[in-house]
């Protein structure tokens, strides 16, 4: 599928990391998310809330942790398999 | 639908249309179900019009316990509806796997007697000198602990907040003349005079390595083992051998550096798999999650378990379709150590992992396959046999 939006994937999804981490900082791309202070509850709301911005819903094979764990690896994910 | 009457009870038996929720999701709401009401006594799913039967020992199907079961019932599953479930990840299997509908044959109550015969006590302490070879394989020292786990140290835990529904308290008469005096005129009045000062039953061994351990610098990594009478309230009519209030665990606990931790982790459930083998055992290991009590926060962190691998189970096949979890090997990352505040030589929080045997479990698995005659024993077994 395609982004209906015209708005960068990338600036996507550090939109929404900053809302699950209830943060305004500036997110680098290889930042480790878990050490910015992602937890088990907010990767949760981070795969809800990617699922239902592009209406997709990730195999249960790339539901790991690491996979999650900066930008760059979810865009990398996003971008590759399901977009 | 009319009340029965059975021998001494009442029983009603409701049935829930599922299909709004998907297959995925059913065995997981399963697990869940059985806790909504105290009235249910038997639960069960037929996947193939998916419908949930709750049996209960309402006498009326209008009586407030079956509208609240009702309710509940529909709450839970527009909750499980919301939660993202991962399907289990099978990292080793010797049955051949067979699609097995999830139907739960939890009605059967092969619980036998309320003690261990002789046979089942040697055959325990067996199991559980080949346990205790591992645990030594990894330099573990040995510990006895209380069946009570104190207040201070549930707090720190939080199990009774995790999983609220699996624990036992310990209440007791205060030593006042007033109350003794009050319970010896009402001895069926407990509510009155029997207080409760939050102490538990162990659910489980591995706290007490950790209350050993807490507020302590760990220099070098560290490997405990020890063996107790475990609790957990199981409902009454899904209690069978395999299934008990009152159970044997055996836990390996290793506090280090994290790398040491998962390796550590992950080979000694690669011995434990080589002892399931060797015993002829079949079965598999998969990825699982803690039962946390159900609301949304503690389904989130089913889900995180799940997705880093935190936590395998090892599941004995018994019969086509029922198996039982008779080990789990479980990464805790740095949560409990950073709760005990046991901590590195750079006081940084060390992390930690554990392994658990439920002996009970495997002795039965023992007995189901082999009965309890002795020539039929696989080899490793009567070599413990012979030398204990």
């Amino acid at each position: 599928m395609t982004v209906q939006n015209q708005t960068p994937l990338k600036e996507i999804i550090k939109d929404k990391v900053k809302e699950v981490l209830n943060s305004t900082v500036v997110l680098e791309d290889d930042i480790d998310l878990y050490k910015a202070g992602l937890d088990s509850l907010g990767t949760v709301k981070l795969i809800v809330a990617f699922e239902a911005e592009f209406d997709i819903e990730i195999d249960d094979d790339d539901l790991l942790v690491e996979t999650f764990q900066s930008i760059n690896k979810i865009k990398i994910l996003l971008e590759e398999k399901y977009l | 639908m009319e009340p029965t009457w059975i021998g001494v009870c009442y029983m009603i038996t409701l049935s829930f249309d599922t299909s709004r929720l998907p297959e995925k999701k059913m065995e997981y709401f399963l697990d869940k179900a059985i806790y909504l009401s105290d009235i249910i006594i038997d639960l069960s799913y037929n996947s193939e019009i998916k419908q949930v039967q709750i049996t209960t020992n309402a006498k009326d199907i209008e009586c407030v316990e079956v509208k609240e079961l009702k309710k509940s019932f529909n709450r839970m599953l527009e909750s499980v509806d919301t939660v993202r479930v991962i399907k289990p990840k099978i990292i080793k299997c010797n049955e051949d796997y067979k699609a097995k509908n999830i139907t739960q044959t939890i009605s059967t109550n092969r619980e036998k007697n309320g003690f261990l015969c002789e046979e089942e006590v040697l055959l325990m302490e067996n199991l559980d000198s080949i346990f205790l070879k591992i645990a030594k394989k990894y330099n573990a020292s040995i510990r006895e602990y209380p069946t009570i786990l104190n207040k201070e140290n549930m707090d720190k835990n939080q199990y009774h907040m995790n999983f609220p529904q699996n624990i036992y308290g310990v209440t007791s008469l205060p030593h006042d003349i007033n109350t003794i005096s009050a319970f010896r005129d009402d001895p069926q009045d407990f509510s009155s005079t029997w207080s409760f000062e939050g102490d538990f039953l162990q659910p489980c061994i591995c706290y007490h390595c950790y209350e050993e351990l807490q507020e302590k610098e760990i220099k070098s990594n560290k490997v405990l083992t020890g063996k107790g009478n475990c609790f957990r309230n199981e409902a009454k009519w899904r209690k069978d051998q395999f299934r008990r209030s009152e159970f044997q665990m055996r836990e390996i606990v290793f506090v280090g550096s994290e790398r040491w931790v998962l390796d550590t982790r992950n080979n000694i459930m690669e011995d434990v798999w080589d002892i399931f083998e060797q015993l002829g055992l079949k079965g598999k290991i998969s990825t699982a999650t803690d039962p946390f009590f159900f609301n949304s926060d503690m389904e989130t962190k089913g889900t995180y378990q799940m997705m880093s691998n935190a936590k395998y189970e090892l599941l004995v096949s018994i019969k086509a379709d029922y198996e039982s979890s008779i080990a789990s090997f479980n990464y805790c990352q740095d949560v409990l150590c950073k709760k005990y505040k046991i901590v590195n030589e750079n006081s940084a929080s060390t992390y930690s992992g554990c392994v658990a045997f439920g002996i009970d479990r495997w002795k039965e698995a023992i007995l189901e396959l082999y009965s309890d005659k002795y020539d039929l024993w696989p080899d490793i077994l009567r070599r413990e046999r012979d030398e204990s």
